[in-house]
C-alpha cells in the first residue's frame, strides 16, 4: 500500500483580479485568468489525465495526453497549454477523447518495460496510474521492435539515485525541473526523435556533470527512470511525517516517509512555506547521519580527559555532571559554571537550556553558536531598525527588481533560497554582488551579476560607507521616507558622515580594490530600481566590523526607503536551521526571551515570577569570554548541548587550552565530536528525526519539528535538559515540548498568539505572533519601524589589526560548500562526502606560481595563531593575495589557523580575515600530528568503554 | 582575564563609538555598552587595568573617561 499523494493541479497556479468562468464538464469553474484548463479542472475535482504536466512546473504540451474537447474550436487541444477564457465550454471525457488517450499510451507503453511487479516505484508510479486510468487494455504493437529496454545502462553514479534510461518516456520534466526549481541547467535532452535521452551535461552521467544533486528532478519524474536508491532498497514508504530540516537557516519543510521506524525518503513538501517543494543536496538526501554507526546511545562519564569512558545509566550520568556543577560553583562561585544552547536543537530545547543556566545555575552565562556567526546581526539590527531578525520572507524575493548579495554565497549555503533567487534574475531583475570571491551567483547559467564588487576582506565597512557616499552626495535617498520614519538628526549626522571624502568611492577603491566607477553605478542600481533588497551572510558579520556592516546596511536599505514592504529589506542569511530561533529564546548572556536586556527589572520581574528565582541582572560570559575566564582560573565548568566548540570556534589551540583548565565538560551531541574529546560527560543527543518541537528560520518562520522514531538514546534533547535540571535541584515539570512553548508564548511579546495548536493548523507561522499580529508577520516594519524611528548610525572604516606583512603575505578568507555543512558532523557521516572528501585550500595562479605550487600539491597555511597543511586547489574564483578553505573537517585545522580576533560589538570571531603564509609542504603540520595521536588516544578511551553492569 | 585581551576589545569599541561628533555622548554610549555587554569580571579587569598607570597608558581616552563614569555610578 502507497502513501496517499498529494493532489497535482498539472500547471502552477496563477494570480490575478481578473476571474474567468468555464464550463468543464457541465460544471461551472470560476479561476483567475491565465489559469490552464487543466489546472481549473482539477479546482472542479475533474483530474485530467496527464504525464508532462506537474503544478511545479510551466506547462510543455508534449505527451497529449491531457487532450480536451472545447465547444467551436478545431481538434484536441491539450489542456495544460490551453488557457481557460471566458464561457469556454470544455469536455473532458469523451468516446474521442477515451480513444485517442489509449492510442496515446499504447505508443508510450510499447516501449517501457513490463516489470510494474519488480519495479521500484510500483504503487507510485504516473505512468502506471495513466495506463489504467486510460484503460489501456493491449499493445497492439508488440514489444519486439525497436525499444529501449536494454539498450541504455543505469547511470549509478549518484551516490542517492538512479537513472534508469530504459525507463523513460521523455517527458522532460527532470529537465526543466533542473531549469525552472533548481536553476542550474544541468540535463537536456540529447539526441532526436527515437534517440531521445535525459543527458546530464553533454552526455555525461550525474557525478560527472554540473548536476548538485538537489533533487527535484527525482521528485519530477513521473516513471522509475529517476528513483531514490533508499526506495530501490526499502521500498515504499507506509506513512509520511511532516518536519522540518535540520541544516540550513531557510528551514525546508519535509515529508519523512516512512517504514516503521526506518526512514525511506525525504520528499520536500509543496506548502512548505520556505521551500514550496523544493530541496537540496543536505535536506533532500543526506539524513542517514541520524541512524550512523558513530552514534553514541549511552550516557558517559569519567573522572578526567585522559581516563576510559564509562557507559552509565541516565541517571546516574547527570547525577554524575550535576553533583560536579555543585561541587565547582561551592568551590569556584556562582559564576564558575555555564552553558552553551544548540541552534542545532528546538526551541524549546535551547529555550530550557538557558533556563537551567539562569535558574539551576543562577547567572547568565549561557551564549550560543550565534556568537560566531550572526550576533553581529542581532546588534547591528536592533540598534537600527529595533528587531534583532531579518525584515522579509522569503518569497519576498520574487518582487525585488535589484538583489544585493553581500557576504553570502547562497546557492551553497542556503541552496533553496539560491534557486528562488535565480529565478527571480532570470525573470529580469538585477543583481549585485559583493563577494571577495567569484561566487557561482556572479555568473551561472542564464544568470550573470551586473556588478561584481570584488573586494578585498576586511573591507566592508568602506564598501557600504561608499555606496552610502554615493547614494546621499548624488541625490538619490528617499527623503520623504526618511522625514517620515526616521530619526532626523541621526539621519543628518550619517549624511554629513557619509558624505566627507575619504568615504567616497574614490577613496575606497584604495581600500576596497574596487574601482570606483563600479561603486558608483552598483549605488544607483540599488538606489533607483524600485524594489531593492539586500541578502548577507558571515562574509558581513565575521569581522572585526561584523556589526558596522550590519548597521551600515540597515543604513543603505532606510536611506533608499527600502524597509516595511515585499520586495525589499534586509535579510540575514542564517547559518544553522535554528540560529534565529536560539537568539529568539534568550541564548545571549545579556539577553532573556525576546531580546529583553537582563538589567531590565520589569522583564527580570516577569521571569522571576513565572521561574520561582531571582534573576542575576548582569550580563554573562560570552563564549570566547569564557575560553579567557576558563583559562584565567575562574571558570570550571560547562554544559554544552549540540555544539562543537573546539571545532568551530577560532584559534583551536587556545580553545584546546581553556578547555584542558575545565573540571566538568558535560556534552551532549550524536557523536564523540571534538568538544567531547575534552568532556567529563557525554550524555547521548537525539536527531532531529527523534523529537518534537520548533525551528525558526531566517524569516523568522516557526515550523514544527515533529518525531519520526523514537530517540535512539531513550530521550530527546529536552527530556536530558529536564534530567540534568532536576539532579541540580531545579525539577521543570513539562510532558511535551508544546508545554514549553506555551510558556515561552506567555513570557514573550512577540510570541504570544503561537502555539502548536495554530502550528497544526497553519503548517507554519512568522512571529511576531500576537494580539497585534494573529496571522504572524512576513514583512517586518510595516508603516513604521520596531524601535519607531529608523536609527541611522555612523559606520567609521577602522581597519581590522589583521594586516598583510612581508611573513604573512595573504590573506585567507573561510566559508562552506554546498554538500557539506558546519563542522561536517552530519553531512561527513553520509554519502555528501562523494562530492567534498577534503577541505582545500583554494589560490590564485598567480600566487601558486610565486610558490611553486600545482594543483594538488599539499601546503602549509601559517598565521600568527597557528599552521596546518592542506592540499591546494588553484582557481580563479580567488583573486591575487587571498586564499580561502572550508572548515568541514576536523583534521583540516582550518581553525588552528584563524586568530582571536572578533567584531568589537559581538566578539564574534574574524574568520574572514586572517594573514598567513603559503608554502610547500610535506608532512602534516604539528598540530595535525598531535591532533591525530589525540584521535586515537580518545577512540581508545571510547572504544572499551563497558557499562559496571557487564 | 588576560589584560591584553581586555584592553584591546575595549579600545577597540571606543574605535566604533569614538566617531560620534558628541565625545559626552560617545563616553555615555561606551560606559553602557561595557556595562550592558560585558560580564562583571571582564569589567573589574578592565578597572584593574586602568587603576595601573602603565596599563592605563594603552587604553585610550574614550575608554578611561568611559570607565571613570562606570566607577562614578558604581561608587
Amino acid at each position: 500500500m502507497s502513501l496517499p499523494r498529494e493532489t497535482d493541479y498539472g500547471t502552477p497556479a496563477r494570480q490575478s483580479e481578473a476571474l474567468v468562468t468555464v464550463s468543464i464538464d457541465g460544471m461551472d469553474v470560476t479561476v483567475p485568468a491565465g489559469t490552464s484548463v487543466m489546472r481549473a479542472a482539477q479546482d472542479a475535482d475533474t483530474a485530467i489525465p496527464k504525464l508532462c504536466a506537474t503544478d511545479s512546473l510551466e506547462p510543455f504540451g508534449s505527451c497529449r495526453l491531457c487532450l480536451v474537447e472545447i465547444e467551436g474550436r478545431k481538434g484536441y487541444p491539450a489542456s495544460c497549454t490551453t488557457l481557460v477564457e471566458p464561457g469556454m465550454v470544455v469536455h473532458t471525457q469523451t468516446p474521442r477523447l477515451a480513444e485517442l488517450r489509449r492510442n496515446v499510451m499504447e505508443l508510450y507503453i510499447s516501449d517501457h518495460p513490463l516489470d510494474c511487479l519488480t519495479c521500484p516505484t510500483n504503487g507510485n508510479c504516473e505512468l502506471q496510474d495513466m495506463a489504467g486510468v486510460v484503460g489501456l487494455r493491449e499493445v497492439r504493437y508488440g514489444f519486439k521492435g525497436e525499444n529501449h529496454f536494454c539498450e541504455s545502462k543505469k547511470d549509478e553514479s549518484n551516490p542517492y539515485f538512479s537513472y534508469d534510461p530504459a525507463k523513460c518516456i521523455v517527458c522532460n520534466r527532470c529537465v526543466r525541473a533542473c531549469e525552472e526549481t533548481q536553476g542550474t541547467f544541468a540535463l537536456t535532452i540529447s539526441g532526436r526523435g527515437f534517440e531521445s535521452r535525459v543527458s546530464p551535461g553533454q552526455d555525461q552521467s550525474f557525478m560527472e556533470s554540473e548536476c548538485v544533486s538537489c533533487g527535484a528532478c527525482v521528485n519530477a519524474c513521473p516513471t522509475a527512470t529517476l528513483t531514490e536508491k533508499s526506495v530501490i532498497k526499502i521500498g515504499q514508504a507506509e506513512r509520511s511525517v511532516t518536519t522540518t530540516c535540520a541544516y540550513c537557516g531557510v528551514g525546508c519543510s519535509f515529508k519523512a516517509e516512512v517504514k516503521g521506524n526506518q526512514v525511506v525518503r525525504m520528499v520536500p513538501a509543496k506548502d512548505g512555506g520556505a521551500n514550496q517543494g523544493h530541496a537540496c543536496v543536505k535536506g533532500r538526501f543526506a539524513w542517514g547521519y541520524a541512524t550512523h554507526a558513530d552514534r553514541i546511545t549511552t550516557p558517559m562519564i569519567r573522572p578526567s580527559i585522559d581516563a576510559p569512558w564509562q557507559k552509565v545509566s541516565w541517571d546516574e550520568a547527570v547525577a554524575y555532571a550535576a553533583g560536579e556543577f555543585k561541587r565547582i560553583q561551592a568551590k569556584y562561585g556562582r559564576s564558575a559554571v555555564g552553558g552553551i544552547t544548540s541552534s542545532r536543537c528546538t526551541n524549546e530545547e535551547t529555550y530550557l537550556v538557558q533556563k537551567l543556566v539562569r535558574t539551576a545555575f543562577g547567572n547568565n552565562n549561557v551564549d550560543t553558536c550565534a556568537r560566531v556567526c550572526h550576533s553581529p546581526t542581532g546588534y547591528g539590527l536592533k540598534q537600527t531598525l529595533g528587531e534583532s531578525a531579518g525584515t522579509q520572507d522569503f518569497a519576498s524575493v520574487m518582487q525585488s527588481d535589484v538583489v544585493m548579495v553581500i557576504g553570502a554565497n547562497p546557492t551553497d549555503g542556503h541552496p533553496v533560497f539560491g534557486s528562488l533567487l535565480k529565478r527571480r534574475i532570470r525573470e529580469g531583475a538585477k543583481l549585485i554582488v559583493v563577494d571577495p570571491r567569484s561566487i557561482d551567483l556572479v555568473r551561472t547559467p542564464h544568470v550573470a551579476a551586473s556588478h561584481h564588487l570584488k573586494l578585498m576582506p576586511g573591507t566592508n565597512v568602506a564598501m557600504v560607507n561608499a555606496l552610502a557616499h554615493t547614494i546621499v552626495t548624488e541625490g538619490l535617498v528617499a527623503e520623504a521616507y526618511v522625514a517620515e520614519r526616521c530619526e532626523g538628526p541621526a539621519f543628518e549626522a550619517w549624511r554629513e558622515f557619509v558624505a566627507r571624502p575619504e568615504n567616497s568611492p574614490e577613496a575606497a577603491e584604495a581600500i576596497t580594490g574596487v574601482p570606483a566607477s563600479e561603486i558608483r553605478a552598483a549605488a544607483r542600481l540599488y538606489a533607483t530600481a524600485g524594489n531593492s533588497a539586500i541578502y548577507y551572510g558571515l562574509g558581513v558579520t565575521e569581522h572585526s566590523q561584523g556589526s558596522t556592516t550590519v548597521m551600515g546596511i540597515a543604513n543603505l536599505a532606510m536611506a533608499t526607503g527600502n524597509v516595511g514592504r515585499p520586495g525589499v529589506g534586509v535579510n540575514p542569511l542564517r547559518g544553522q536551521n535554528n540560529v534565529q530561533g536560539s537568539c529568539d529564546m534568550g541564548s545571549f548572556p545579556h539577553e532573556l526571551p525576546g531580546y529583553r536586556h537582563v538589567s531590565d527589572a520589569t522583564t527580570r520581574a516577569l521571569f522571576e515570577s513565572a521561574w520561582n528565582v531571582s534573576i542575576d541582572p548582569e550580563p554573562g560570559l560570552r563564549i570566547p569570554n569564557m575560553f579567557e575566564a576558563a583559562l584565567d582560573g575562574s571558570f570550571k565548568g560547562i554544559y554544552i548541548q549540540g555544539e562543537d566548540i573546539v571545532q568551530s570556534d577560532p584559534n583551536t589551540q587556545h580553545v584546546e587550552s581553556a578547555m584542558a583548565q575545565m573540571e566538568c565538560v558535560v556534552v551532549q551531541d550524536l557523536f564523540l565530536n571534538e568538544t567531547a574529546k575534552w568532556a567529563h560527560v557525554f550524555l547521548p543527543g537525539s536527531s532531529f528525526l527523534e523529537k518534537d518541537g520548533t525551528f525558526t528560520n531566517a524569516e523568522r518562520r516557526i515550523s514544527r519539528v515533529r518525531k519520526v522514531m523514537p530517540p535512539l538514546a531513550g530521550k530527546a534533547d529536552w527530556e536530558a535538559t529536564l534530567a540534568l535540571a532536576a539532579a541540580l535541584g531545579y525539577p521543570m515539570t513539562y510532558s511535551h515540548p508544546s508545554e514549553i512553548m506555551d510558556e515561552i508564548a506567555r513570557l514573550t511579546p512577540s510570541f504570544h498568539g503561537v502555539n502548536y495548536a495554530l502550528l497544526e493548523s497553519r503548517g507554519s507561522i512568522q512571529w511576531p505572533c500576537n494580539e497585534a499580529a494573529p496571522d504572524g508577520t512576513p514583512t517586518m516594519h510595516v508603516g513604521g519601524f520596531i524601535r519607531g524611528k529608523g536609527r541611522f548610525m555612523l559606520t567609521p572604516y577602522v581597519p581590522t589589526t589583521e594586516k598583510v606583512t612581508r611573513r604573512f603575505p595573504l590573506i585567507l578568507t573561510t566559508g562552506r560548500i554546498l554538500s557539506q555543512y558546519n563542522v561536517g558532523a552530519q553531512t561527513r557521516r553520509t554519502d555528501n562526502t562523494a562530492w567534498h572528501a577534503e577541505d582545500r585550500l583554494e589560490i590564485h595562479p598567480v600566487d601558486a606560481e610565486d610558490r611553486g605550487i600545482k594543483d594538488g600539491d599539499w601546503v602549509g597555511i601559517a598565521s600568527r595563531a597557528g599552521e596546518t597543511v592542506l592540499r591546494a586547489t588553484i582557481t580563479e574564483r580567488v583573486q591575487p593575495g587571498v586564499v580561502y578553505t572550508t572548515f568541514h573537517f576536523p583534521e583540516s585545522g582550518a581553525n588552528v589557523i584563524t586568530t582571536d580576533n572578533s567584531d568589537w560589538a559581538t566578539n564574534c570571531p574574524e574568520y574572514k580575515v586572517t594573514a598567513v603564509q603559503v608554502t610547500l609542504c610535506t608532512q602534516p603540520s604539528e598540530w595535525q600530528q598531535r591532533f591525530e595521536r589525540r584521535r586515537q588516544q580518545q577512540q581508545g578511551l571510547l572504544l572499551p568503554a563497558v557499562s559496571p553492569a557487564n | 582575564m588576560d589584560t591584553d585581551y581586555i584592553i584591546r576589545m575595549a579600545n577597540q569599541i571606543a574605535d566604533a563609538l569614538g566617531i560620534n561628533p558628541d565625545q559626552e555622548q560617545a563616553v555615555a554610549e561606551l560606559a553602557d555598552h561595557l556595562t550592558r555587554f560585558w560580564e562583571p569580571r571582564m569589567r573589574s579587569a578592565l578597572l584593574a587595568a586602568a587603576a595601573d598607570p602603565g596599563l592605563r597608558a594603552q587604553l585610550t581616552p574614550l575608554v578611561t573617561l568611559a570607565l571613570d563614569r562606570i566607577a562614578a555610578v558604581t561608587v
